[in-house]
């Protein structure tokens, strides 16, 4: 950047202007982007509650007169940055050094983006206006996308953030998730010879009593008998391991008895609880064999596809993974057949679907039951997940087997084993998913991983690939984007997918890095 | 008790991990069918114990081969022993299974697709109609009819029927789904004990003993000269003898006088060698022809990589004559097949006297191919060290462009698939291959080519013939004219610039400069714009004056392809633009993005490109109405021609100023950058040249389809292509081609495993990258890179070593 020698004057504006140093005029573009994206965002959301009666029904003249005038105060804006951005390329082209106009060029174009996007949004919503309540429930079902997009997408980024590698068979894993989630509730309904909470009581009536017995047994006894023997204080006594055994067959007996009895109880005094409960047993049910079929799959796929090929060139992974996609989505086909394999939803669940959230004047909104407990369980794992990775022993493991591998291992972890167990992370929350979609009545079809995991990769990248809050973020936003977007934007719903991948191209064009940015440093591999 | 078993558990871990992996792919192999359930082939049901048992045998072995002969008899017993019990284990599972659900009237089919009733039968050895379901059951008394049948139980080791059985080794006699188990197991320990025992045999001193009697019985320079010399002739001349057997395969009509003469009798249509006879299927038969075609190529390709720089000592002319001899042979072969089969491969578009009719234009295009070759020989032979490549290159051009005429309308067909992806393939190849830009969305320049065509001429839209006429003039002379004018102007320019600047001197040096120093934007925007005027002001012109008046109508295909060529060019440069600074994982995925978004925008532009209903009736290049036969040939020759000159094209780019811009870019862009190489331009110019390549192969697959439809350009395609750019070899030209072989031409031949097809199709995919990554034909470079990092990976010492020479050290 040019220093203004010291005989220089600053004689006029346009001087002053030539004379601002690389960095001012690229900080100027990125304020002059950032004013026109919020003043762009308020309006539309403005413009939205303004047509949707939320401010008044019919909303008071100032109220309609601030957005037209906010409207053209922006297409001013964007006139003047023609101007202010022509002179700021013209002098930048003149100077000698080399400077990039590049972000120039991406910053005056994102906020025009915004701009003309803003104004489509305000001609569709005023021409057409929607009640409130249609706005909340697309706002639901963003939500809805969003948790689901999200689960998956950490799979995706969990393994980029270690490996550097897309794990392109994610979505086929989450795939196997929902066949295995079927398998194991066809299992549980006899074949749908009865109903989902018959099987449910006959599975609760065997795991419910299983959990309580193991309130019962001594199981810090049993684990320190089987402990490595580092030191004489793990090792139980002899006789106190002998009362242990004795004792054990009566502590069965007797947790079997209260496990057993308390359900009998439950079902005799409160049927509404006993049916919660054992819904909530039988869905447990089919979560964790639909996340142990994934993650049964993904031990396999990783030891065979993806651990050899650790120090190949990057592209060679990648093929893999395409191949192994392909192959797990044609085993599908060939195993489960090509008929769409629908779950059998619980009472609880689906009668009736929707809860009605009456918001008197503006109408009622049905929230979907299915819906809140996908979001809650999505949010519960969420937690989970960023607990095991910020708090855990583990979770110190994998962030350091991520940073460095060979210095890592020189501090004791187990590389390998971090990997799998990375791979297991997001392979169970994919198969969760995939146990929820079919839950939420999706038909589980051997090539409906492929183009959820697609958008999962998607939100994964806007997010910022690498950054577990940046796969959350990033799938809430392509979630709210594609349910919120072709309405806003007046298109039809079947071009939802190019908002997607627009949102996607633009994104990637003007934060390369992403939404949240990538967490993982730029490695050359 | 449970701990010693714990503590005991290493001494047969091995082998019951690899009872459990064989258990758990058996069970794979009956949960996708393979081979009792294969749908259509039921004749292959038989094989299904006896590749169970193979697999049983391999992973046997597999884990004798583990202990590296450290474990004694005693300890592989065991193991032997555990690897049965691992076997069996996931397989009675779910056999047991399977069974419970047959007996309560349950069809497995319910829940897995491929498990038939077959299925069970040949695994237990209990006949299918033995296997029904239980008889329903009475609703009144709630029990089974007493006269109902018995029913043989498949979970027990002795059946009903003494005859039935799997397993039958002498007195052995075992059947059922335990007899399976137990016979497996049975199997895996005599193969244990065996493979163990044979390999205390001494193998390599009884090689060693032979190989020193052999040696000693002279022979020497027979070893080492001849027999070589002979193999390296004889890849050389591969591709010829794979035609010869396309030849004399396939039916030709004879002059009848003529053979009536020699043979004695009237033969009008026959093979020479008819493979029919030999007991093949007519289907078989065709395949086998047709993968003679295929390996006519493949052949021409490892014959091209094996030519060595060698001088023979032989006359000139004879040289000369080996060369010419194949050439004109094939020619003959060719015109023969032409003059009796009239089989034509050309259409006369103008009218120029003596050709008119199609056969004397294939003709004379075959003789002039064949005149071009003699000239190109001449040229060649003339260094003595070329001899060989310029009879590999000349011959096998001649071989291959005569294949197609001895094929049928299913085999031409397929080569034309193979073709059009070739094309993709190789477009594809600078893309990733060269520039080292993984672009998942390529699919969508060959939706361009192909839709843009539909555009030029179809049920979309259908230009009228003075259109057609005004658009295929300009164009024809904006191909001439534009480029000529903006060098001419760019050059002055260049020349206003030089007297400034330091003065260059040869014209090689002028054209260096007008790369590396282009023009402004502004300046080359004005340079194109006056070019644009330029031509259409010459267009005027020349029809003012009255070139163009012989022409009736132009053809469609002509306007087609410059038009998709430029169209798909045109978008490769805008997708490009955005995604300049993305490097690898971004870039694959906004490219994958794009290709989606055009693909849905297919769908959606109903106005346009007919939404899902696809655009019909697409123009045919061939005139009249064609059959199907004519129609192929004539499509497969453009573009076998046109995956040639694609080649040609690609193979002098790599070496070009541009190509090394690429091989600096895929390897290290930043220093490329700071070597001074434009990265917008040489990125855009690549992501250009791939789409319009792209673009040709749309429209070739528009003229062949006659109708497409946006499902014709999913994702699926661009992986297709890709992977056969990898599985062939990145950035290798012949690898591309080889791999396009592999991936598109043999699936069509193995219709019967159609079934199978993408999933073997992704495990190939994986296996390739396991153990071939650098491709089937890898480019030189790419090998020495795999070579250079194979050093280096093994240049690290091991944890090991370094502790042993710390040891030294002390």
């Amino acid at each position: 950047m040019a220093q203004p020698s010291q005989g220089q004057r600053l004689s006029s504006p346009l001087m002053q202007f030539r004379q601002m140093g690389v960095a001012d005029v690229d900080a100027f573009a990125g304020r002059y982007f950032r004013f026109a994206a919020i003043f762009s965002l308020l309006r539309i959301l403005w413009v939205i509650a303004q047509s949707s009666t939320l401010l008044g029904d019919p909303p008071s003249q100032w109220i309609v007169d601030i957005e037209k005038i906010a409207g053209i105060a922006l297409t001013a804006y964007a006139l003047a940055g023609v101007v202010i951005f022509a002179i700021a390329l013209y002098f930048r082209m003149q100077s000698e050094s080399n400077e990039p106009i590049s972000k120039l060029i991406t910053n005056y174009a994102g906020a025009v983006l915004f701009i003309i996007v803003a104004s489509r949004v305000s001609h569709v919503v005023r021409s057409e206006p929607l009640p409130f309540n249609i706005w909340l429930g697309l706002l639901q079902t963003g939500i809805i996308r969003g948790g689901i997009y999200a689960l998956i997408a950490l799979g995706y980024t969990l393994v980029y953030g270690i490996l550097f590698m897309i794990n392109f068979a994610h979505g086929e894993i989450m795939m196997l998730g929902a066949y295995g989630g079927w398998l194991g509730l066809m299992y549980m309904v006899n074949g749908g010879e009865r109903s989902f909470e018959a099987g449910a009581a006959s599975v609760a009536s065997v795991l419910v009593p299983l959990g309580v017995v193991l309130l019962f047994l001594p199981i810090e006894d049993i684990a320190g008998r089987f402990r490595k023997r580092s030191s004489a204080e793990d090792v139980v006594a002899a006789p106190r391991w002998r009362v242990t055994m004795l004792s054990l067959p009566i502590r069965i007996l007797l947790g079997a008895a209260v496990g057993y009895g308390a359900l009998l109880g439950l079902g005799l005094t409160a049927p509404h609880i006993y049916e919660l409960v054992i819904t909530v047993v039988g869905l447990l049910f089919v979560l964790s064999i639909g996340m142990l079929t994934s993650v049964l799959a993904v031990i396999v796929l990783e030891r065979i596809a993806y651990r050899p090929l650790r120090h190949a060139p990057r592209l060679t992974p990648l093929i893999s993974a395409i191949g192994a996609s392909i192959f797990l989505q044609q085993v599908a086909l060939r195993i489960f057949g090509p008929i769409p394999r629908v779950y059998r939803a619980p009472r609880l669940l689906s009668d009736p679907v929707t809860i009605d959230l009456d918001l008197g004047r503006f109408g009622i909104v049905p929230i979907s039951k299915v819906g809140l407990v996908m979001t809650l369980l999505a949010f519960g794992f969420m937690a989970v997940l960023i607990f095991i990775v910020r708090r855990t022993k583990f979770g110190r493991a994998m962030r350091a087997v991520a940073e460095d591998k060979n210095t890592a291992a020189l501090m004791g972890a187990n590389v390998d084993r971090v990997i799998v167990i990375t791979f297991i992370l997001g392979a169970a929350l994919a198969g969760a998913t995939g146990v929820m979609l079919g839950f939420r009545g999706e038909q589980v079809k051997p090539l409906f991983g492929f183009s959820y995991g697609l958008k999962a990769f998607t939100s994964a990248v806007l997010g910022g690939i690498g950054n577990i809050p940046g796969a959350v973020v990033g799938g809430f936003f392509l979630g709210l984007a594609e349910a919120l977007g072709p309405t806003a934007l007046g298109f039809n719903t079947s071009w939802q997918n190019v908002i997607a991948f627009g949102l996607l191209v633009l994104v990637i064009i003007f934060r390369p890095t992403g939404l949240l940015g990538e967490v993982v440093a730029e490695k050359k591999v | 008790m449970l701990r010693k078993l714990i503590r005991r558990y290493p001494y047969v871990q091995e082998g019951f991990t690899r009872g459990l992996i064989n258990g758990g792919v058996i069970l794979f192999l009956i949960l996708i069918g393979l081979p009792a359930g294969m749908p259509g082939r039921e004749d292959l049901a038989p094989l299904a114990i006896p590749l169970i048992v193979l697999l049983t045998i391999t992973f046997a072995i597999v884990m004798v081969r583990r202990f590296e002969g450290r474990a004694g008899w005693k300890q592989l017993l065991a193991n032997g022993v555990a690897f049965g019990i691992g076997t069996a284990i996931p397989f009675l599972l779910f056999m047991s299974l399977i069974n419970r659900w047959q007996a309560n009237g349950t069809s497995v089919n319910d829940y897995f697709f491929e498990v038939k009733l077959r299925t069970t039968a040949e695994l237990s050895g209990v006949p299918e109609e033995e296997l029904f379901a239980n008889p329903a059951i009475d609703p009144v008394t709630q029990e089974f009819p007493a006269d109902a049948p018995i029913r043989t139980n498949p979970m027990s080791l002795k059946i009903n029927d003494d005859k039935i059985h799997i397993f039958d080794i002498g007195i052995l006699k075992l059947g059922g789904f335990y007899g399976t188990a137990l016979g497996l197991g049975i199997i895996g320990l005599i193969t244990t004990l065996v493979y163990h025992g044979l390999s205390l045999v001494h193998w390599q001193e009884i090689r060693a003993n032979l190989n020193g009697g052999l040696a000693k019985s002279g022979g020497g320079k027979w070893v080492q000269s001849t027999i070589p010399e002979i193999l390296a002739w004889l890849r050389l001349l591969l591709p010829i003898l794979f035609f010869l057997f396309l030849f004399v395969s396939v039916s030709m009509s004879y002059d009848t006088s003529f053979w009536r003469d020699i043979r004695g009798e009237d033969i009008k249509d026959s093979a020479i060698l008819d493979l029919t006879d030999l007991g093949f299927g007519p289907r078989a038969a065709q395949n086998f022809q047709l993968m003679a075609g295929f390996l006519v190529i493949i052949a021409l390709m490892l014959a091209m990589r094996s030519t060595r720089y060698k001088a023979y000592r032989l006359p000139y002319l004879l040289q000369l004559l080996i060369i010419l001899i194949p050439i004109w042979v094939v020619f003959l072969l060719a015109m023969w097949r032409i003059q009796a089969n009239e089989v034509y491969f050309i259409e006369p578009t103008i009218h120029l006297g003596i050709f008119e009719t199609e056969r004397s234009a294939s003709l004379a295009a075959a003789f002039a191919l064949a005149v071009l070759l003699t000239i190109n020989a001449v040229r060649g032979s003339l260094t003595a060290e070329q001899f060989e490549s310029t009879f590999v290159i000349n011959t096998g051009l001649a071989l291959v462009m005569a294949t197609p005429l001895f094929m049928d309308q299913y085999q031409t067909g397929v080569m034309l698939q193979v073709a059009i992806y070739a094309m993709l393939g190789l477009g594809l190849n600078i893309v990733v291959g060269y520039a080292g830009l993984l672009d998942l969305g390529y699919v969508a320049f060959f939706a361009m080519g192909a839709y843009v065509y539909a555009l030029v001429e179809s049920n979309r839209q259908r230009l009228t013939i003075d259109h057609a006429n005004d658009l295929a003039f300009t164009l024809a002379t904006a191909i001439v004219v534009v480029p000529l004018v903006i060098f001419a102007l760019a050059n002055v320019w260049l020349r206003s610039k030089r007297s400034t600047t330091k003065a260059s001197t040869s014209s090689t040096q002028h054209m260096a400069r007008l790369w590396k120093d282009q023009p402004p934007p502004l300046i080359s925007l004005l340079l194109v714009l006056i070019a644009v005027i330029v031509a259409f002001g010459s267009t005027y012109i020349l029809k003012a004056v009255g070139v163009f008046d012989d022409v009736e109508r132009a053809s469609p295909f002509f306007i087609g392809l410059i038009l998709a060529v430029f169209a798909s060019a045109t978008t490769g440069l805008l997708l490009g633009f955005p995604v300049l600074r993305l490097r690898s994982d971004y870039l694959a995925i906004v490219t994958l993005g794009f290709g989606e978004i055009i693909s849905i925008s297919l769908e959606n532009l109903e106005n346009l490109t007919g939404g899902p209903f696809g655009a019909n009736n697409i123009h045919d290049p061939v005139a009249g109405n064609p059959t199907t036969a004519e129609q192929n040939m004539i499509l497969l020759y453009l573009a076998l021609v046109g995956a040639g000159l694609i080649a040609v094209f690609s193979t002098r780019l790599r070496a070009s100023r541009l190509g090394r811009t690429w091989t600096a870019i895929r390897s290290d862009e930043d220093i490329a950058q700071a070597q001074g190489i434009n990265l917008v331009n040489s990125k855009l110019l690549a992501f250009a040249i791939g789409a319009s390549f792209a673009g040709m192969a749309g429209l070739l697959f528009a003229a062949r389809q006659n109708n497409i439809f946006p499902a014709d350009f999913s994702l699926g395609i661009s992986i297709n292509v890709l992977a056969l750019v990898i599985i062939g070899g990145v950035g290798s030209i012949p690898g591309v081609i080889v791999g396009t072989i592999v991936l598109v031409g043999l699936p069509q031949m193995l219709r019967a495993l159609e079934e199978y097809r993408y999933l073997t199709f992704g495990a190939l995919l994986v296996v390739m990258m396991l153990v071939r990554p650098a491709g089937l034909m890898p480019a030189p470079l790419a090998s020495l890179e795999e070579r250079a990092r194979k050093l280096r990976a093994s240049a690290k010492p091991k944890p090991e070593e370094v502790q042993r020479e710390e040891v030294a050290g002390d």
